[in-house]
């Protein structure tokens, strides 16, 4: 069932709730409860010499409702990219003695800092949402806890013999249960279906048949019994007469922040999920899960060096060459690896010289952040003056290892597009794009991503003039 | 007599014969015999509120919750003509139920806890628990152990009624 979330008046709702709940509010589950829509058949006899009478009186029970136990979500304060998504799951586990509909209603809201009762650590500046402003988050499909708990039969024992799932772990058994008020193979709720579970003896079980026998109202009578089929249960299961037999159902919801309305972040920020789960008569339980949004973190860094030239050997004089930038850096194919003054370095300081004719190499270094995908990047160099452009000497790695060489051309399929109006510029994508057929260099848009971590290397070359 | 939910039918089980017979002798044996009859209340007890006060007031009702506790009140007559003798009520206390101690009126009250096969006054009730090892062990019954409660009233003249009550507390 689609549980769509943000209106407004839920919102007040939980703004009110916030400020008295504090983590979450845990009932405990009831021990023993008679399963509502039980008959209680009471039957008493007269005998005498010459003849007899009886009078039967039957009282149903009715359902009390209680707060349902709704477990900490796993995970509890989950990180992720702001274009990223997770999964929250948590269970609810039923506390009535017979059928409740529980609702479970899901959302957040963001607003600065100086609301007070809104996410503190939210900076409205990096948003650009205005204070007490909310946003809508949509909320995927959530099912409803049709849940329901009925109480095992206390005859079972009464009697002096052995539930038949008294001690069963793992193996399947049947238990058996009062009879609701009607044959309609539904027990309070309970239903023949794959994936319902059920908490019995302190133990989770998963559910098989269900045999509603209906409404014979005699529970002293075996075949007046209905019965629910437990199997798989995690540990001995161990009951005591009229003890509840509570259906649990897991929760999943999938936060999407991009496709959920969240703005795009430039700084990491935590946003609080709020949930709540209500029963017809039971009160709200309420919880927040805090997820940290990693925002986006590209960072760009430019270095040179002077690789000389044939006629000019420039490389090794002095200022030139060992400025201790970049150390690690080295390509068999770019740098001259193993000369003494150490002239593989680049430097990103001002400090190299140059004669005309020497060549000159770039480095630009792009590096994303852990934490997010980032889309459509493009990196854009104005070649300086008096230097000229190597045209195709764009070479560009992921890993500063293997450098593949890119041509200039705007349609010819790879990341490197070259503008050789002036200015001379350079436009290179954060990956070959998924089409690149627009002639207008820099045009592409399509798929030219970054994923989180990843650290784009480009070099190219010029000559002084 | 008032029947609220519930239900009777004659213990008694009247071949075609005696039928028969009965109709041949009816003027003589009309009002010729005893002829108990039953009837049962349940009620409940509900706190109201009156000129401010918390009043405690016991309703009749059909329905229950869990951990409150229902009183029944059982009214017998004999609508005979003839005194009814060796009369003895019973009432399994039900499954889902556990009897409220010391809350049974009427004379000469006992109580089984072993489904009706022996009965005691209330105190000395027995049971045969099942001990460590095999074997049984014979103890003293609490009252939430009770299955039975009877009334072992002996004789009711014509025309005499009378009322029984207990009390049990829902699991």
């Amino acid at each position: 069932m689609a549980n769509k979330v943000s209106t407004r008046k839920w919102f007040v709702k939980c703004l009110a709730l916030m400020s008295v709940v504090a983590g979450f509010s845990i009932a405990q589950q009831a021990s023993a409860s008679t399963a509502a829509d039980a008959r209680i058949q009471n039957r008493v006899t007269v005998t005498y010499s010459g003849g007899s009478d009886f009078f039967d009186l039957f009282v149903t029970v009715t359902l009390v409702t209680a707060d349902a136990t709704v477990s900490a979500p796993s995970p509890a304060a989950p990180s992720i990219a702001s274009n990223g998504t997770v999964e929250i799951a948590f269970t609810v586990t039923s506390n009535a003695n017979g059928k409740d509909d529980y609702a479970l209603e899901f959302g957040t809201h963001l607003c600065d800092g100086s609301a007070g009762t809104c996410n503190t650590t939210f900076d409205t500046a990096t948003v650009g949402i205005t204070p007490e402003s909310e946003v809508t988050f949509a909320v995927d499909t959530v099912p409803t806890l049709d849940g329901a708990d009925v109480a095992i039969a206390a005859t079972t024992y009464s009697s002096g013999s052995t539930a038949a799932c008294q001690g069963v772990s793992g193996a399947g058994c049947t238990l058996f249960v009062p009879n609701d008020d009607a044959a309609d193979s539904s027990l309070n709720g309970f239903t023949s279906g794959a994936g319902q579970k059920v908490v019995a003896g302190g133990q989770v079980c998963s559910v098989g048949a269900v045999i509603d026998t209906g409404p014979q109202g005699n529970a002293t009578l075996s075949n007046a019994l209905s019965s629910i089929e437990l199997f798989g249960c995690a540990g001995a299961v161990t009951l005591t007469p009229a003890e509840i037999i509570a259906q649990q159902v897991e929760v999943v919801i999938t936060f999407d922040p991009s496709a959920d309305g969240v703005p795009t972040l430039v700084a990491d920020q935590t946003i609080d999920l709020l949930f709540s789960v209500t029963g017809s008569n039971a009160a709200v339980v309420t919880g927040t899960v805090p997820v940290t949004l990693t925002a986006f973190t590209l960072t760009v860094v430019k270095y040179v060096k002077n690789i000389g030239s044939a006629a000019n050997s420039n490389a090794g004089i002095a200022g030139n060459g060992d400025c201790g930038v970049l150390a690690t850096h080295g390509s068999a194919t770019l740098g001259d690896a193993g000369s003494a003054d150490n002239d593989d370095d680049f430097c990103d300081t001002a400090t190299v010289v140059a004669q005309p004719g020497d060549q000159l190499e770039y480095l630009i270094v792009v590096s994303n952040g852990a934490g997010s995908d980032t889309n459509a990047v493009r990196v854009v160099d104005i070649i300086p003056e008096f230097v000229t452009y190597e045209t195709d000497s764009v070479e560009i790695s992921t890993d500063d290892s293997t450098y593949n060489t890119k041509t200039d051309a705007a349609t010819d399929g790879d990341q490197v597009d070259l503008d050789a109006s002036d200015p001379v510029t350079l436009y290179i994508y954060g990956s070959d794009p998924a089409t690149d057929t627009t002639a207008t260099p820099g045009g592409e848009t399509a798929a030219t991503d970054l994923s989180a971590g990843d650290v784009l290397y480009i070099i190219y070359t010029v000559t002084v003039d | 007599m008032k029947f609220i939910t519930g239900s009777r039918t004659s213990g008694r089980k009247i071949m075609l014969a005696e039928l028969l017979l009965l109709i041949a002798m009816a003027p003589s044996l009309a009002n010729a015999e005893p002829q108990i009859l039953l009837d049962m209340v349940a009620y409940r007890t509900e706190i109201v509120i009156v000129d401010g006060q918390e009043v405690t007031k016991q309703v009749e009702t059909t329905t229950i919750e869990p951990g409150q506790e229902l009183e029944y009140k059982i009214n017998f007559v004999n609508e005979g003509d003839e005194p009814a003798t060796s009369v003895i009520v019973n009432n399994p206390i039900a499954s889902e139920t556990l009897y409220v101690p010391n809350s049974a009126t009427g004379e000469a009250i006992e109580f089984s806890a072993d489904g009706g096969s022996t009965f005691h006054v209330d105190g000395e009730v027995i049971y045969q628990a099942k001990v460590f090892g095999g074997g049984t062990e014979q103890r003293t019954a609490n009252a939430d152990r009770y299955t039975n409660i009877r009334w072992v009233i002996g004789q009711i003249e014509p025309g005499q009624s009378g009322e029984l009550t207990f009390k049990v507390k829902v699991k």
